[in-house]
């Protein structure tokens, strides 16, 4: 297949594939319209769509060419446009293969695991940006006061960064007035294949995490849940509060109807079901405020380039381009969107929802929203005011949103079931 | 400065700025102001109105200057207000009733990722920070660390907190915030290390352990080191407060726990985990090995379905002291192996470099390296590469063959031919494709596609065991949908174990999505 333009491209795609010639951006050079001169941050999102549509309609071609131009714009130290770009290439080419047997795995075991990182790196990770801080402040922050008074508390953590939230809580409660809760954190052992990966095991952060528990003369216990969850199971003491903390977690819980349940309830709406059930004290959501689960592809382009450029230009903001650092947490956007734009069903693990539509499903689901008091906001803002400019906090009712330049990044919000028996 | 907005997500309305024609200024004349009225796919408000403002606008600062004292003033209603001081006569510009639009602001700088409309900035203030601070001379200097800042307001805030608050931890890190500080601490080896040696001065009883399974306070043995020190000595049973939790490291599978443990992984099946309770015995770190033992069922189902999938050790009660037994010893075999492999994998992912994004061995790809070339140079390479047929090979280098027929073979149809050649390619051969593909992929890319290429193809045939994304536990020959399925049962209050079905159809979707190219060849 000779990728000629113009002329004898038209007469052969013509014999190829009538759909080519009828469509006139069937082409590279009609991809390429409109971007005469630099090739910014529009044109790029004009290639990557392009070349989606090109393999979705089997030209092959085009795809190539397609590809070959993104290639000359990418890399993965250049500026965040090119970096951007490497990734979203790097999807599409994953998603190529996944049609084409041949032999490659990708956002397989292996791949995954290639990059672990150290408890200690995990820490700097978390606050390399605000990115997860402006969640754990946040939370933190609403659980302390919930729990005020309450001298027994159980945490169900369903997070992706190994607890890393928890030492600010256990550090603020350590110095509560009226002495600290007796704490129980309890994680799933079950945790999504994603970055950040540790080079320990869960356990060992659990123990790090009580030694610092220890030493901070707070009582704590550790748990690791196999067992299903419910009331009983949990072993909720008698006046043991319970605490359920949602960060980054939702979006990898399927949104289809299943087929086989009764009521075609989605996975996601059966999770917050249970945890309804589980009558708890305080449920605390935070998570990426995008709607990347749309399963028209070219959406998801569009909505993914428009929303993961935050974080880069944020990382271009504070670290130089050779930063191994911002290099690797790049990585790790890439790996979410290479599981967004490269794979379908249920290998597409990455579902963001936004903070909006969550609200209204944490609604329907039978949960009403708790505000976050000013001392709380006061608490978020004075943390971004720490760094630098650029980070801002939005208030959307009773949402808090981080913002970087304006643009909404991060979500957070608590809920507590409705008609609940507690106050 | 931290944009913190009360109210919804319209920024503040100091457009004033660019509009005003308050008679005292003395400086240039507010720029033309382009209303472009887009739809912005990506942007909250498609209806917003794109103002771009020239570069003198946004660097100029006090352009209100009052004609008594020459003081100046960023805004025109501070200028007024000023001068009512004077006894001079004054007038607030009152906000028009229009219905208020939102306005977003663009950087004027062509090259700047703010040019676009969709990266436009939502209020003023912060796009005359940008502006000043990316493209602007950086004026304001620190005296203690040299910084420099473009805006005095930045300049002012880090001032605030330079050398002022600095919080050491013991292993000697420095942080400038406390809940950095706080959160390393927490975990730093300093930490553990300090708590030994309290421990071992202290020299006192443990608190006798009650046989409950509930909130007792259960001692637990190790403080593991990281992996990249050495394993320290087993810490005596006093040291911190945890609950039965295993030191168990699991490697791949369940059938390769160390032989310290065998009391703790009952061959599969497992039996019902009704009694495990508040007991938290992990077995398999699936966290960190990603093997298949991570299953959604852990949270959620009340038994183990398949026989791979889960390493569920559900214990008594009674069995607590027999927990507590291997807790006492470390694993460093199986946390050796891990971190072998784990070296060995982040050896591989680090080792390539994408500084060029060509390989300087292997493929000879077009060699260029200009991430400027103007789309229409791409143009015209993109068709010369065509037309020379090098293109082709680029892609091969992917693995993704195409035919090298010349334009006689053009009466068959395009899918089938190519389909055909890459139904063929099912042994890619991993000599064609060098560390990078040519494609100058980032980092993880570039060597995750090389490991990629030695494994086997899972998409294609059901080899489950590759396709473990939601740590399914995915075994031979089951369906990737162990840990779903029981999370179904469990949820669907079905006692059955692992008899569900898979959700959305795994086995039936896959193969939908990607379909072999038998009946319906599609490349894509």
């Amino acid at each position: 297949m000779k990728a000629e333009l113009r002329g004898s491209t038209t007469t052969i795609s013509l014999q190829q594939n009538p759909s080519l010639f009828a469509n006139p951006n069937g082409s590279l050079s009609g991809a390429l319209s409109g971007c005469l001169g630099n090739l910014d941050g529009a044109c790029i999102e004009k290639l990557l769509l392009h070349c989606a549509s090109a393999m979705e309609s089997n030209d092959a071609t085009l795809a190539q060419q397609v590809m070959w131009v993104l290639n000359n714009v990418a890399s993965a130290v250049g500026d965040p446009n090119q970096r951007l770009t490497s990734w979203f290439l790097r999807a599409l080419v994953s998603r190529a293969h996944g049609v084409c047997p041949s032999g490659m795995n990708f956002n397989d075991n292996n791949a995954l695991l290639r990059r672990t990182m150290s408890v200690t790196e995990l820490a700097r990770y978390v606050d390399l940006i605000p990115w997860h801080r402006f969640g754990f402040c946040a939370a933190n922050s609403a659980i302390f006061r919930a729990i005020q008074g309450c001298s027994r508390v159980h945490i169900l953590d369903f997070s992706i960064t190994h607890c890393m939230q928890w030492p600010t809580l256990i550090d603020s409660l350590a110095k509560r007035p009226e002495g600290p809760p007796s704490l129980r954190i309890s994680v799933p052992t079950w945790r999504p294949l994603v970055p950040p990966v540790l080079n320990v095991s869960i356990e060992e952060v659990g123990i790090r995490l009580a030694n610092f528990a220890k030493f901070m003369d707070v009582p704590f216990e550790f748990n690791i849940l196999i067992s299903q969850l419910d009331p009983s199971m949990l072993g909720l003491s008698e006046n043991e509060i319970l605490v359920i903390n949602c960060q980054n977690w939702l979006r990898y819980l399927p949104d289809e109807p299943r087929e086989d349940a009764s009521d075609a309830n989605s996975w996601r709406d059966a999770f917050l079901e249970i945890i309804k059930g589980l009558n708890p004290h305080i449920v605390i959501v935070v998570d990426e405020d995008s709607d990347l689960g749309a399963s028209n592809l070219s959406s998801r382009i569009s909505t993914c380039f428009n929303y993961l450029w935050i974080p880069f230009d944020a990382l271009e903001t504070f670290l130089p381009k050779d930063s191994a650092q911002r290099i690797e947490y790049e990585a790790d956007m890439g790996h979410k969107i290479e599981n967004i734009i490269g794979f379908e069903g249920i290998q597409r693990i990455e579902r963001l929802e936004s903070g909006i539509k969550l609200s209204q499903r944490m609604k329907n689901a039978g949960f009403s929203s708790l505000s976050f008091c000013e001392e709380t906001i006061e608490e978020v803002k004075s943390m971004l005011d720490e760094h630098a400019s650029g980070w801002g906090m939005k208030k959307d009712e009773d949402m808090l949103v981080l913002s970087w330049k304006g643009h909404n990044s991060v979500y957070a919000t608590a809920w507590i079931p409705c008609e609940s028996e507690e106050d | 400065m931290v944009e913190f907005d009360n109210s919804s997500p319209i920024a503040s309305a100091s457009g004033e700025a660019c509009v005003s024609s308050s008679g005292n200024q003395t400086a240039a004349p507010p720029a033309a102001i382009a209303k472009k009225k887009r739809s912005l796919p990506g942007m909250p408000d498609p209806e917003a109105e794109v103002i771009a403002l020239s570069p003198k606008t946004l660097l100029a600062t006090n352009r209100f200057v009052c004609e008594i004292c020459n003081k100046g003033f960023q805004r025109d209603q501070n200028l007024q207000l000023h001068r009512r001081g004077h006894n001079l006569p004054w007038k607030l510009r009152q906000r028009t009733t229009k219905e208020v639009r939102k306005r977003v602001y663009v950087c004027p700088e062509p090259s700047c990722v703010h040019h676009d409309p969709r990266r436009a900035l939502g209020d003023l203030t912060g796009i005359k920070k940008h502006f000043c601070r990316k493209h602007g001379e950086k004026k304001w200097q620190c005296e203690r660390c040299s910084k420099k800042y473009a805006v005095q307001s930045d300049w002012k805030a880090h001032m605030k907190t330079c050398g002022s608050k600095e919080y050491k931890c013991d292993c000697g890190t420095l942080f400038s915030r406390r809940d950095s500080f706080m959160t390393h601490r927490a975990f730093c080896d300093a930490l553990a290390q300090e708590s030994v040696r309290a421990e071992a001065e202290a020299e006192t009883e443990t608190t006798p352990l009650l046989p409950s399974s509930k909130g007792s306070s259960k001692e637990q043995g190790t403080v593991a080191s990281s992996s990249s020190s050495p394993p320290q000595p087993p810490l005596t049973p006093s040291t911190s407060v945890l609950s039965p939790v295993l030191s168990i490291q699991s490697s791949e599978a369940p059938e390769n726990q160390p032989a310290s443990q065998p009391q703790r992984q009952p061959p599969p099946p497992p039996p019902p985990a009704a009694a495990a309770g508040a007991i938290a015995t992990a077995s398999g770190s699936s966290a960190s090995t990603g093997s298949s033992t991570g299953v959604f069922a852990s949270i959620l189902a009340s038994s183990a379905p398949g026989p791979t999938g889960l390493s569920q050790s559900s214990q008594s009660p009674s069995s607590v002291s027999d927990m507590l037994c291997p807790m006492g010893r470390p694993l460093p075999e199986a946390r050796l192996h891990e971190t072998m492999s784990h070296s060995l994998s982040s050896s591989l992912f680090l080792r390539s470099n994408s500084s060029s994004i060509f390989p300087t061995t292997g493929h000879q790809y077009a060699p260029t390296q200009q991430p400027a070339l103007s789309a229409t140079a791409l143009l015209q390479k993109a068709a010369q590469m065509g037309a020379t047929g090098s293109g082709s090979s680029f892609l091969r280098g992917l693995g993704l063959e195409f035919p090298s027929s010349s334009s006689d073979n053009q009466e068959k149809p395009l899918v089938t031919s190519t389909a055909a050649m890459w139904n063929s390619r099912v042994k890619q051969e991993i000599n064609t494709v060098d560390s990078g593909l040519g494609l100058g992929l980032p980092i993880g890319g570039a060597s995750s596609l090389t490991d990629r290429m030695v494994g086997p193809s899972s998409f294609y045939r059901t080899q489950p065991t590759t396709l473990d994304l939601l740590g399914l536990g995915l075994g031979s020959g089951v369906a990737p949908t162990a840990g779903f399925s029981a999370l179904l049962t469990s949820m669907g209050g079905d006692g059955s174990a692992g008899a569900a079905g898979a959700p959305f159809g795994v086995n039936s979707g896959a193969e939908s999505w990607r379909d072999p190219a038998e009946g319906k060849p599609s490349l894509f």
